[in-house]
């Protein structure tokens, strides 16, 4: 027996406290990598704008790992078994919105007109509860400060306000003001923090040999590049800053 | 498609694995509640190596299985558990029939309150 406490005495407890840090720590990492692995299945929507069941989704799937996360006494499973049984729904239920228009006005909604030729549709504002300052609002984020100067502005199923103004209040394009412009190219990324991007090299029609003259111009070499990327017959080149 | 097949399968899995650990979990503690009445009888014929034995073997049985329980099941009551058995023991040994057969009681109905905490009735799901 220790001096100063026995086996579930001070020194018991101590360890006690220090095993469940060690349960914590490791359930944490491991409901993290879950989570991160349910996100990644469910695909990009979630990280951007969301449908209502996706909203739902990421609302009980955060609350569904946090409770094992935090309380040692509940097994790791009764945060699992939830979280895998929503990402199979959301799995199911998106591939269901997928294939059926019917299904997806069900689970999603429709969008709705909420400006039509200038007028707001008082009795749809009705209808999906959004209330004048909040159009208002809206249409602000949108730098309208006019509701007579949009033709269209339809509330999506996703939340977002999508306004179109009238043409002569819109800003005009390039090909209504005449301007000739240069077509755009998408940029390839050939050298990436110090690494040569082999995958891409075909993609831009430039080879290693081109990569390594480019450079030496540069006077740098493929370690202190941070990006090397072109664009048709531009180049685009960003040297590692010192110390970093 | 591939997204459906992966949802539905992982549904399907998930579904079968709780009736399996279901199933699991009430073949593990009958036993284990079964030894622990047999346990109180033999205390109550003031047969007390018996109640021992049978005691000890329960403990032996929960203590086998206690990794698979507590992935299950919350660990509170498995805690409880394992205080009654130090108790039952300890009652055993000093040959108190009243606390030994009250003591086992009350564990018989936490082991049967761990397995029916993980059945599937209308009950549990509301």
């Amino acid at each position: 027996m220790a001096a100063g406490g026995d086996m579930f005495g001070k020194k018991g407890d101590n360890f006690c406290e220090v095993k469940k840090l060690i349960l914590s720590y490791f359930r944490t990492l491991i409901l993290y990598l879950v989570l991160i692995l349910v996100v990644r299945l469910m695909g990009k929507r979630q990280i951007g704008e969301m449908e209502p069941a996706e909203f739902v989704v990421t609302m009980l799937v955060a609350n569904l790992a946090a409770i094992p996360m935090q309380d040692g006494g509940i097994p790791l499973f009764s945060g699992l078994i939830p979280i895998l049984v929503v990402l199979g729904m959301e799995l199911v239920l998106s591939w269901g919105t997928l294939r059926s228009q019917r299904f997806r006005k069900i689970l999603c909604g429709k969008p709705v007109i909420l400006i039509e030729n200038g007028k707001i549709l008082q009795d749809k504002l009705r209808q999906t509860r959004i209330t004048l300052d909040e159009l208002m609002g809206h249409l602000r984020q949108k730098d309208v400060l006019n509701p007579q100067q949009v033709q269209y502005a339809i509330l999506e199923t996703n939340g977002t306000l999508s306004v179109f103004p009238y043409p002569e209040y819109a800003p005009a394009a390039a090909k209504e003001a005449g301007i000739q412009v240069k077509q755009l190219q998408l940029p390839v990324t050939l050298v990436e923090d110090g690494v040569l991007l082999n995958e891409n090299l075909g993609l831009s029609g430039k080879d290693d040999a081109w990569v390594e003259k480019t450079l030496r111009d540069r006077n740098t070499k493929l370690e202190d590049t941070f990006l090397l990327a072109v664009a048709g017959q531009q180049i685009l080149f960003i040297e590692k800053e010192e110390g970093k | 498609m591939t997204r459906f097949r992966i949802g539905v399968g992982l549904l399907l899995v998930l579904l079968i694995l709780c009736f399996w650990s279901q199933v699991r979990m009430t073949k593990l503690q009958k036993p284990i509640a079964a030894l622990v009445l047999q346990a109180e009888t033999s205390a109550a014929g003031e047969d007390w190596p018996g109640a021992a034995g049978s005691l000890s073997r329960a403990r032996e049985e929960w203590e086998d299985h206690r990794t698979f329980v507590a992935a299950l099941a919350d660990h509170q009551p498995l805690e409880d558990v394992e205080s009654l058995f130090a108790m039952a023991q300890a009652y055993s040994v000093c040959r108190d029939g009243t606390q030994f057969r009250a003591t086992c009681q009350e564990l018989n109905r936490r082991i049967l309150a761990v397995m029916e905490a993980q059945e599937l009735n209308f009950g549990s799901i509301f």
